[in-house]
C-alpha cells in the first residue's frame, strides 16, 4: 500500500470512530427526549432547551471524539510514519564503518520502501568508492616498493664504487636520504590503508602499561635533552591492558616524539598514566604553542602538520598521529587533543584496562 | 659462495645480481617459481633469495616444497607486501629470514652474513677491534684496557655494529636490533644513541671507530 493510501485509511478510520461517538451520543440524547415526550407530553419535551442539548452533545459526544481523533489519529500517524523515522535514524548513524549494513526494507513497494532501496543503493555505491580509494592506496604503496628498492640499491652501488668522486657520493647520499624518507611514507600509507580495511593484525597480550610509560619517559628524556626540554612522568600506577605491545610502543613513541618536536626550547613535557572507569588513560602534555582553535579538530587528519607558517622546519610526514589514532581505535579506545587552561597542549588516549586483581 | 635468486622482476634481479657478484657471490637467476624450484632441487647453493609473488609457483609454495623434499638450504624471502603476517607466513613455510621491500643492499648483505655465519664455527665470546673489546656474554666493554660502562641499549647498539664485521648497518637494522621495533619510529633516537656511544668509546681515544656513512648508516671499523 502506498503511504498516501495508508494515511488516508488511518485518517478515515479515526474520523469514522469520531462520527460513531457523536452519533451514539446524539442517539442517546434524542431517545431520552422522545421517551420523556412520550411519558410527559409536549410540555415535558419543551423542557429541553435546544441550545443546551446541542451543548451537551458537543461536550459528551464531540469532546471524546476530538480526543480520540487526537490520540488515536496521532498513534496511527506515528505508525504510518515509523518507516520514515527508521530511515532517518539509519541516515543519522551512517558513517564509513557501516556502509555495508543495509537498512531493512518493508518490501511493500510504497514510497518509503522505494526510498529505502535508493538509500541502500547509495550506501553500496559509497562503500564501493571507499573500498576503491583504500585499495588504491594499498596497491599504490605496494607498487612503489619495488622501484624504491631498485633506486636505493643503485645509489648504494654509486656510493661504494671506488672511482666515484666526492661530489657524486654526496649527491647519492642526499638522494638516498630522500628515498628513505619516501620509503617511510610509503610504509606508513600502507599501514593506514590496511588499518582502514580492518586488516591491522593485533597480537594482543597482557601488557604492563606502566612499564612502557617508564621506558618511554627515559627515551623521551634522551630525545629532549638536546633542546633543554625536561621530561617528567608525574603519575604511573600499575595498569595492565590487553594490547599489542609493539603497536602500543609505536603510539607512545609517536606522542613523545611530537611532544619534543613541537615544543619550545627549554620547555617541559609531562606524562600522566591514570586508571579511569575500566580503562587506562595516558596523557602527555607539552609547552609547545597551542594550535589555532580552527585547526585543533584536524590534528589526527592525514598529512596534517600544524600551522604551515611555523612548522616547515619540523621533520615528519604528518602521518604519525593518524597512525596513533588508528592503533588506539583498533584497541577499542579513543584519542584526543586538548589545550589546557594553563596553555599547554595535551594529547591523551584511553584504552580498556584489565581490572586490578 | 653460490646463490640462487628467484625473482620475476628483471631490474630487481639485475641489481641483486650485480651487488652480490661484487661481494664475491656466484649468482644464478631463475625468473619464475617453477624454474626456481627445479634449480634449487638440483642443489649446490649456499643460500636462496626468493620473492613471494612469482609466476607459475609462488615463493611460499616453493619453499614448502623444497623443505618437504628435505632440502635445508637457507632461504631469505623478499616481498613487497612487507607486513607482519607475511613475515610469519614466510617463516612458517620454512624460510630462515624475511626482508620486506623496499630494502637496502646493505641490509640484504647483513642478513646474508648472519645466515651464513650460522653454519660457521662459533665466534669467540669476546669481540675486538683495535684496542676496543666487547664481551658478548658479560657485556663488558673496554677500550685500551679501560673499562667503559654502557647502558643496555648502548651495549646492544655496539654489539649490532660489531656483528656487521666492518659492514655498514642501516638505521632500520639498528632500530630492529636495539629496540626490536618493527616500524620506523620517525625520531632521531638512533642518532642520539650513536652520539652517546661515541662519547664513551671514541672521545678519549683515537682512532675513531664508529663511522657515519651518510645515506647508508653506521659502521664500526678502523678505516673508512
Amino acid at each position: 500500500m502506498t503511504l498516501r493510501r495508508r494515511i488516508l485509511l488511518y485518517y478515515s478510520v479515526t474520523l469514522s470512530f469520531s462520527l460513531v461517538i457523536v452519533g451514539f451520543w446524539s442517539w442517546f440524547e434524542f431517545t431520552e427526549q422522545r421517551n420523556e415526550a412520550l411519558r410527559g407530553g409536549a410540555e415535558a419535551a419543551l423542557k429541553h432547551d435546544p441550545l443546551f442539548e446541542t451543548f451537551e452533545i458537543i461536550l459528551y459526544g464531540g469532546l471524546p471524539a476530538i480526543l480520540l481523533g487526537i490520540f488515536g489519529g496521532g498513534m496511527l500517524m506515528r505508525r504510518a510514519l515509523r518507516p520514515i523515522e527508521e530511515l532517518t535514524e539509519a541516515l543519522e548513524n551512517t558513517d564509513v564503518s557501516n556502509l555495508s549494513d543495509l537498512v531493512p526494507r518493508s518490501g511493500n513497494g510504497d514510497e518509503l520502501d522505494r526510498m529505502t532501496a535508493v538509500f541502500n543503493r547509495m550506501k553500496e555505491r559509497l562503500g564501493r568508492s571507499f573500498t576503491q580509494a583504500r585499495e588504491f592506496t594499498l596497491n599504490a604503496s605496494h607498487e612503489l616498493k619495488t622501484p624504491l628498492t631498485i633506486l636505493h640499491g643503485t645509489l648504494e652501488q654509486t656510493i661504494v664504487r671506488e672511482d666515484a668522486t666526492v661530489h657524486e657520493r654526496e649527491n647519492a647520499a642526499t638522494m638516498l636520504e630522500e628515498i628513505q624518507r619516501l620509503s617511510s611514507i610509503v610504509g606508513q600509507l600502507s599501514f593506514l590503508a590496511r588499518a582502514d580495511a580492518g586488516l591491522m593484525s593485533l597480537n594482543r597480550e597482557p601488557v604492563a602499561l606502566h612499564d612502557l610509560a617508564g621506558d618511554l619517559a627515559e627515551e623521551a628524556a634522551l630525545l629532549a635533552a638536546g633542546s633543554g626540554i625536561t621530561v617528567k612522568l608525574s603519575a604511573c600506577p600499575p595498569i595492565e591492558v590487553r594490547a599489542d605491545r609493539m603497536r602500543l610502543r609505536q603510539v607512545l613513541l609517536n606522542l613523545a616524539d611530537n611532544a619534543v618536536k613541537y615544543n619550545v626550547p627549554d620547555g617541559s613535557i609531562e606524562m600522566i598514566l591514570q586508571r579511569g572507569d575500566d580503562e587506562a588513560v595516558f596523557a602527555i602534555r607539552n609547552t609547545g604553542a597551542a594550535l589555532a582553535p580552527e585547526l585543533q579538530g584536524r590534528v589526527f587528519e592525514r598529512f596534517f602538520r600544524g600551522d604551515p607558517a611555523h612548522n616547515s622546519a619540523i621533520e615528519g610526514s604528518g602521518l604519525g598521529l593518524s597512525i596513533a589514532k588508528s592503533i588506539v581505535e583498533a584497541h577499542g579506545g579513543r584519542i584526543g587533543y586538548a589545550v589546557l587552561p594553563d596553555g599547554r597542549t595535551e594529547v591523551s588516549f584511553a584504552i580498556p584496562a584489565i581490572p586490578p586483581p | 659462495m653460490r646463490l640462487l635468486i628467484v625473482e620475476d622482476e628483471p631490474k630487481t634481479a639485475a641489481l641483486l645480481g650485480s651487488t652480490l657478484r661484487s661481494e664475491g657471490f656466484e649468482v644464478v637467476w631463475a625468473e619464475d617459481g617453477k624454474g626456481g624450484l627445479d634449480e634449487a632441487l638440483r642443489g649446490g647453493f649456499d643460500v636462496l633469495l626468493v620473492d613471494i609473488m612469482l609466476p607459475k609457483l609462488d615463493g611460499l609454495s616453493l619453499v614448502r616444497e623444497l623443505r618437504a623434499r628435505g632440502h635445508t638450504t637457507p632461504v631469505i624471502m623478499l616481498s613487497a607486501r612487507g607486513e607482519v603476517e607475511q613475515r610469519v607466513e614466510g617463516l612458517d613455510a620454512g624460510a630462515d629470514d624475511y626482508l620486506p621491500k623496499p630494502f637496502a643492499m646493505s641490509e640484504l648483505m647483513a642478513r646474508l652474513r648472519s645466515l651464513l655465519r650460522r653454519n660457521s664455527p662459533p665466534k669467540p665470546s669476546v669481540l675486538s677491534l683495535g684496542d676496543l673489546t666487547f664481551d658478548q656474554v658479560t657485556r663488558e666493554t673496554r677500550r685500551g684496557g679501560k673499562r667503559i660502562e654502557l647502558s643496555t641499549r648502548e651495549s646492544l647498539l655496539l654489539e649490532c655494529l660489531f656483528r656487521a664485521e666492518g659492514g655498514v648497518v642501516s638505521r632500520r637494522d639498528i632500530i630492529s636490533a636495539v629496540w626490536e621495533y618493527d616500524f620506523d619510529p620517525g625520531t632521531n633516537l638512533v642518532e642520539v644513541y650513536i652520539r652517546r656511544l661515541r662519547d664513551k668509546i671514541d672521545r678519549e681515544a683515537s682512532p675513531s671507530l664508529i663511522q657515519t656513512v651518510r645515506g647508508l648508516g653506521y659502521a664500526l671499523r678502523l678505516q673508512p
